[in-house]
């Protein structure tokens, strides 16, 4: 090489250095320059993309749709359809452990219904500015004197800017109750008031819930190692004490652990997008990518037990 | 010499976009070329010493910018490759097919291995390099191919040039040229 390139070389060499130390702001600044820098180039590839998928959905006459409108059809078909296949997932584990069970001849000879059933109740979830309306009081302002006053661990999350669902104590929900949207676990009740109370999102760094892994293998769906899903204050989820002599793969299922004899269906998290073990690891490190949340989020459900009527007849 | 350099910065443009615009990324993610090593291979085979250091810069610099991992590290690979192809190159730059495009498939061999080492040994601390440099072998031999069609028409479009010259074209006092006749 020659002198000026050789030296040229080397201040590269040394700016290299100098960006991979630069401090985050002055990354960012720069991330958003070329980022900025590139917009127009990706806007002309969008652009002439559509155009090109317009010309070409012509003769075929969908014309009618556009390409966006499509997307998004198709995006809630195969929502559909991992729903339906969720559903799929969860009766085939189910039909594998009863014949695990009848194999090995644990038959039930008399049943019972069951003490308690699960029931879902739709709620909405209230925005910031009537959230913001009801902490402050503003709503109903009759005072604690009167007991007409919602609880104060409620109240107090206002620091926090927890979200608020409109219903509480009379529709008899219980902190740690399930948040569900659709089939699929977004969190849980974390504090209920009288009329409204707040919830964790499984994302909450200080959400925590059992789970447990579900496999496609060839001789069907089944039930893998159970851990702890923790919310880390990002898009994911970090599942915890699977104990590293079990296999975990990218793209299994996560489904919440706590099945028992009231709630046999367990109920979809997500599915893990990243796995590593070190060498010395006696654990693996999962990661968990939830289902997306709409925003705004309007309506959730929540799962509750309640008792059964039909048992308490037989009594 | 600003004709070069416009179509350089127009080539570093388009890669940078087109590796990373998610439309086209579809369309190539089954194929998973590495259209930066394209460019810089050009580079190095088309430009002199201080342009190609310098758009290797700001090539590694832009895809830096698109990675989420700290800034620095593909600027530097980049640097690094070019620093190694110009004292390869010293002499004279090949020309030929075979040459170019065994350029574009180092180029993005290694530029493909460094990064997937200095990215991969941040998240584990242990790495597959068997594994690693298959990938990265194949990332480079799609590039190589993809790389090879521009050239290959370029071949044909000159050839298709010298063989429509019409013969009064042809000086007669041309001594080399009436002998190859």
């Amino acid at each position: 090489m020659k002198p000026q390139a050789a030296v040229m070389f080397g201040c590269l060499m040394l700016v290299g250095a100098g960006l991979y130390f630069a401090p985050d702001s002055a990354a960012a600044r720069l991330r958003g320059a070329v980022l900025d820098t590139i917009r127009p180039g990706q806007q002309g590839i969008r652009v002439a993309a559509e155009s090109m998928l317009e010309r070409w959905t012509l003769p075929n006459g969908l014309a009618s749709k556009t390409p966006a409108s499509e997307v998004e059809r198709l995006s809630k078909a195969l929502a559909d359809e991992k729903q339906k296949n969720r559903i799929l997932q969860i009766r085939l584990a189910e039909l594998n452990d009863q014949l695990l069970l009848q194999q090995q001849g644990s038959s039930a000879i008399k049943r019972f219904p069951p003490l308690l059933k699960p029931s879902l109740i739709e709620t909405a979830v209230l925005g910031d500015a009537i959230a913001e309306q009801w902490r402050g009081g503003k709503l109903i302002d009759f005072g604690a004197k009167n007991g007409i006053r919602e609880h104060e661990l409620v109240l107090s999350s206002k620091s926090s800017n927890r979200a608020l669902i409109d219903i509480g104590e009379d529709s008899r929900i219980v902190p740690e109750d399930a948040l569900l949207l659709g089939r699929a676990v977004i969190g849980k009740v974390e504090h209920v008031g009288r009329w409204t109370s707040t919830f964790l999102l499984v994302t909450d760094p200080r959400y925590r819930g059992r789970a447990q892994l579900i496999r496609e293998t060839d001789a069907g769906f089944v039930f893998e190692s159970q851990g702890l899903l923790k919310g880390q204050g990002g898009p994911l989820c970090r599942l915890d004490g699977i104990p590293a002599e079990k296999s975990v793969h990218i793209h299994d299922a996560v489904y919440t652990a706590d099945r028992d004899g009231s709630r046999p269906v367990p109920l979809y998290y997500g599915e893990v997008v990243e796995a590593s073990l070190g060498i010395d690891d006696r654990e693996w490190t999962v990661l968990v990518k939830p289902i997306e949340v709409p925003t705004p989020l309007t309506k959730v459900s929540i799962l509750r037990m309640t008792v059964n009527p039909d048992r308490l007849e037989t009594e | 010499m600003i004709a070069r350099h416009v179509a350089i910065a127009a080539a570093v443009y388009g890669a940078v976009v087109v590796q990373t615009n998610p439309i086209l990324n579809s369309v190539l993610r089954p194929m998973n070329p590495w259209l930066p090593g394209i460019v810089l291979a050009t580079c190095l085979l088309r430009c002199d010493r201080l342009t190609c250091l310098t758009w290797s810069a700001i090539l590694g610099l832009a895809i830096d910018c698109l990675t989420t991992e700290r800034l620095g590290i593909d600027f530097t690979i980049a640097v690094l490759i070019t620093g190694i192809g110009l004292v390869c190159f010293r002499d004279d730059r090949p020309e030929g097919f075979l040459p170019k495009g065994l350029a574009v498939f180092c180029v993005t061999l290694i530029w493909q291995i460094c990064r997937s080492l200095v990215h991969g040994l941040g998240r584990h601390p242990s790495l597959d390099v068997g594994e690693l440099v298959l990938a990265s072998g194949g990332v480079a031999l799609v590039t190589t191919l993809l790389a090879s069609i521009p050239l290959q028409i370029h071949q044909i479009l000159r050839y298709a040039n010298r063989s429509r010259t019409p013969a009064s074209a042809l000086s007669l006092n041309n001594r080399w040229t009436m002998l190859t006749r």
